[in-house]
């Protein structure tokens, strides 16, 4: 656990950047790049947020779409009747009670189970909501004032840059480590003293925070909300894709996969809009061949590995 | 001398199988005893009992005179108890330095250890335990030796009152376990840890131990001094065999 003394770098970093990005780039982008920057810098949060508890205990969750979708369903019970700050605020509790809630129960099961297990909540509580709405006679819900898409842009890149920040002081937190112990050996991490359960069930509730947040912003941006769209599965899936190309060790990872895949698809789908998808996977089956351990890992590996070269004569007990 | 640790008439059955009955006896401050026994006679199945990674089914275990079955084995590490595996449990994807490091900050503690404090123990500990030089390694790249080295660290890391090492020599070289056999010589002459050692290799045990207990069939059959022990009649015919 290097809590490094480059710590404080990319926290500063990261605010530098996200001011450059909330306050330099509406200038120079139009609002095509706007709507573009928004959507990656919300799929930044949702990565950043996934890792905490997917990346460093190894638990891989497909729950993020059902906590993506209890935000916006909050924010948009809340809508007009609370302000606008503290309807995203109860949208990125909720979530996290909701993950307190679920949590014990189903971090009690791991591997393959856990996963299952965590789709299963996200359908149990997108069906829940839509038959909620239907016995009220409502199908979507419409919002009328959102703020405008430069002011959504420059609140998504505050919270991927909390998000960031949480991923990386939670990554070189004594928290983490304990994170890192359990997703190594879950039973030898409970006999060197960590409370594995407590840790488990406090990263699901934080990994939760940020998507209730996002879930928040994205019905500001299309200015209405339908459950069979906010909780679609297809979003944690995606979550996940961006993680393992780009490696989920450390906030990094998922960063760089993010960025990979939306500056991908986006530069695909203008040049080749009928081939993007196929050339997409064929790009995806490559990184998960060729770097298991995904882009920023695999990096991080080759560079240690040519530096470790350098110094002859280290030997293994 | 007062009692660290009191085995008192613990028993663990699966199903129809008794897996320790009615095992009793009690480890003092700064001893190192000894737990022998053929496979299947229940000593890794009481080291369980002890660290809280299985409740037992009767009797009761004391550490400091505070009943500990059945609780949590993060908790009884926090007490002061930590341990290694038979089969090595090391974090594989974490460096030596970090896999240390969780001993120190999860370990037995009054309060959390700050960065520095951190910092400096897991170097000392690594130091001691001659892993120094392979600190910025996967744990997973060690050899079987290393990561046996590397678990005695993580648990002393922990700072622990009793260190229960479970057959830390099986499957080392005679070099290496003689190695193995040093560095808990030098653990206990520095720290003075009370250590209960599970252990097949029975002239390591005769060096090392002060006491040993011998189980058979989950049950004790005998205690007492080394050279007393591998003496006993009832040891000779259950553990070394009829015409030992």
């Amino acid at each position: 656990m290097k809590a490094p003394s480059w710590f404080a770098g990319p926290i500063g970093g990261a605010l530098v950047v996200a001011l450059l990005a909330a306050f330099v780039v509406p200038g120079m982008a139009g609002d095509y790049g706007i709507e573009f920057a928004t959507t990656l810098v919300l799929w930044i949060a949702l990565v950043q947020s996934w890792v905490i508890l997917s990346g460093y205990t190894g638990y891989v969750s497909l729950g993020h779409a059902a906590f993506v979708g209890a935000g916006a369903y909050v924010f948009i019970l809340t809508w007009g009747a609370v302000p606008f700050w503290f309807g995203l605020v109860a949208a990125g509790f909720t979530s996290g009670l909701l993950a307190l809630i679920v949590g014990g129960p189903c971090l009690r099961v791991r591997g393959p189970y856990f996963v299952i297990l965590t789709l299963g909540v996200a359908e149990f509580v997108k069906y829940a909501v839509i038959n909620i709405e239907a016995s009220l006679g409502k199908f979507g819900r419409l919002m009328i004032g959102t703020p405008e898409p430069v002011d959504i842009y420059r609140m998504a890149v505050g919270l991927a840059a909390i998000a960031f920040v949480m991923a990386l002081v939670a990554r070189y937190s004594r928290f983490g480590v304990g994170l890192r112990a359990i997703r190594e050996n879950e039973v030898a991490a409970e006999m060197t003293g960590i409370r594995v359960r407590w840790l488990k069930v406090g990263a699901f509730g934080l990994s939760a925070l940020v998507p209730g947040v996002v879930g928040a912003l994205m019905i500001c941006r299309t200015g209405y909300f339908e459950p069979l769209q906010m909780f679609s599965p297809q979003l944690s899936l995606t979550i996940i894709t961006m993680c393992v190309a780009g490696g989920s060790d450390n906030p990094w990872g998922p960063l760089i996969g993010a960025l990979f895949l939306n500056i991908l698809s986006e530069l695909l789908w203008d040049s080749a809009p009928e081939l993007y998808t196929v050339i997409l996977g064929v790009v995806l089956v490559f990184v998960v061949l060729r770097m298991p351990e995904g882009i920023y890992g695999t990096a991080v590996k080759r560079l240690a590995r040519r530096s470790r070269k350098a110094v002859p004569g280290e030997t293994t007990p | 001398m007062t009692a660290l640790l009191e085995v008192e008439a613990v028993g663990k059955v699966f199903g129809g199988l008794v897996a320790v009955s009615d095992v009793s006896f009690t480890l003092a401050q700064g001893e190192i005893v000894g737990l022998m026994g053929a496979n299947g006679a229940g000593k890794t199945t009481l080291f369980n009992l002890i660290s809280g990674a299985m409740a037992p089914t009767s009797g009761r275990v004391r550490f400091e005179g505070c009943a500990i079955e059945g609780r949590r084995p993060d908790e009884i590490c926090r007490r002061g108890i930590g341990r290694t595996f038979q089969i090595v449990k090391p974090f594989p994807g974490m460096t030596v330095a970090e896999n240390v490091a969780v001993g120190v900050l999860y370990g037995a503690r009054r309060r959390t250890p700050s960065a520095r404090e951190v910092a400096a123990e897991t170097d000392a500990v690594l130091a001691e335990m001659g892993l120094s030089a392979m600190r910025d390694k996967l744990a997973g790249e060690l050899t079987l030796a290393g990561r046996k080295r590397l678990e005695v660290a993580r648990a002393l890391a922990s700072r622990p009152k009793l260190l229960m090492l479970d057959e830390v020599m099986a499957g080392l070289t005679p070099i290496e376990a003689a190695g193995a056999l040093d560095m808990l010589r030098q653990v206990h002459e520095t720290r003075g840890t009370t250590m209960l050692v599970v252990e097949h290799n029975l002239r390591a045990m005769m060096q090392l131990c002060q006491r040993i207990v011998v189980m058979h069939h989950g049950e004790k059959i005998g205690e007492g001094p080394p050279e007393v022990v591998i003496r006993d009649e009832k040891v000779i015919q259950a553990y070394l065999g009829a015409q030992a």
